[in-house]
């Protein structure tokens, strides 16, 4: 049976970040989410988030696709010590995991994973997470409003996936000499032409 | 040290539909600071400004017709450090 959406997020980081805890693990799919929205204009997961304890998150969805990936046998969950305090922590076992990301969340996941890997779980909340917009108006308990920061990306502005696809066409040696392109355009828009 | 200038297929589509998104009589002075801008990241691709999901990105500004232009260009240098590959052309997003 294929994994849930949330079941393939947190699996995905724990590739990339393997070790990490609860806290720190909602916090990526939290910040994962919060750059698809500006980048993409949706989510990765299908989490909705309150504004819980220790910041953003969604207990019941997170612990219920924790609980798959471990009877799928996908990851492990051992007590340890995080951050000086009790805790759990996850790694993916040697199983592949099957997802179906586009390149666009992949990066947003990897890049997420990669860029936070190494911070504290008080760091990361202090100075990303509670910075970030829907944390700044949201309310002990209620529903963080996500919406407010969904962007799609407004035509020729920054596009990640037009991002991607450059470097794929780069990885396949689909690349010219700038100063041919800047010729060409010299052509069709010389001063001439006004 | 200065790189050899190589422009992405993808990216190269990007900057003809940036130019062309300009009046004509704007086309040319845009054209114009690109090469400029560009030949400058070339001789200097240090220190990155600006990063897209760790990806250095130059961002510029240029005057066309008394105009105001914020353009940018994601890019990489080659493994072997000869070219740096414009990967992306893009208008500055206003809000990021």
């Amino acid at each position: 049976m294929p994994l849930s959406r949330n079941a393939q997020v947190l699996r995905y980081l724990l590739e990339i970040a393997p070790g990490v805890g609860h806290t720190l693990l909602a916090k990526f799919v939290y910040l994962a989410d919060l750059r698809a929205r500006q980048h993409l204009g949706r989510p990765i997961s299908a989490m909705q988030y309150r504004y819980d304890n220790h910041g953003p998150f969604d207990a019941v969805a997170f612990y219920t696709a924790r609980d798959e990936l471990i009877q799928a046998g996908l990851i492990t969950h051992e007590p340890a010590e995080i951050g000086g305090y009790a805790g759990f922590e996850m790694r993916p076992t040697e199983q592949p995991g099957q997802y179906d990301f586009t390149a666009a969340e992949a990066e947003i996941l990897t890049w997420v994973a990669k860029t936070y890997a190494s911070w504290t779980a008080t760091d990361l909340c202090t100075r990303v997470v509670y910075t970030s917009k829907p944390m700044q108006a949201a309310k002990p308990g209620a529903r963080l409003d996500m919406d407010q920061v969904n962007r799609e990306p407004q035509d020729r502005e920054f596009n990640l996936e037009r991002m991607l696809a450059g470097e794929k066409s780069a990885d396949e040696g689909r690349v010219r000499p700038l100063a041919d392109v800047l010729d060409e355009l010299r052509a069709r828009h010389s001063r001439r032409g006004r | 040290m200065s790189y050899a200038l190589v422009i992405a297929e993808g990216a190269a589509d990007d900057l003809l539909a940036l130019v062309e998104s300009l009046p004509s009589s704007r086309r040319a002075d845009a054209v114009a600071a690109v090469d400029h801008e560009l030949t400058r990241l070339s001789s200097n691709p240090l220190p990155k400004a600006r990063s897209y999901f760790g990806r250095p990105a130059h961002e510029f500004t240029f005057k066309a017709e008394g105009v105001t232009h914020h353009w940018g260009a994601t890019y990489r240098v080659s493994e072997d450090e000869t070219s740096l590959v414009i990967t992306h052309m893009y208008k500055v997003p206003r809000i990021l």
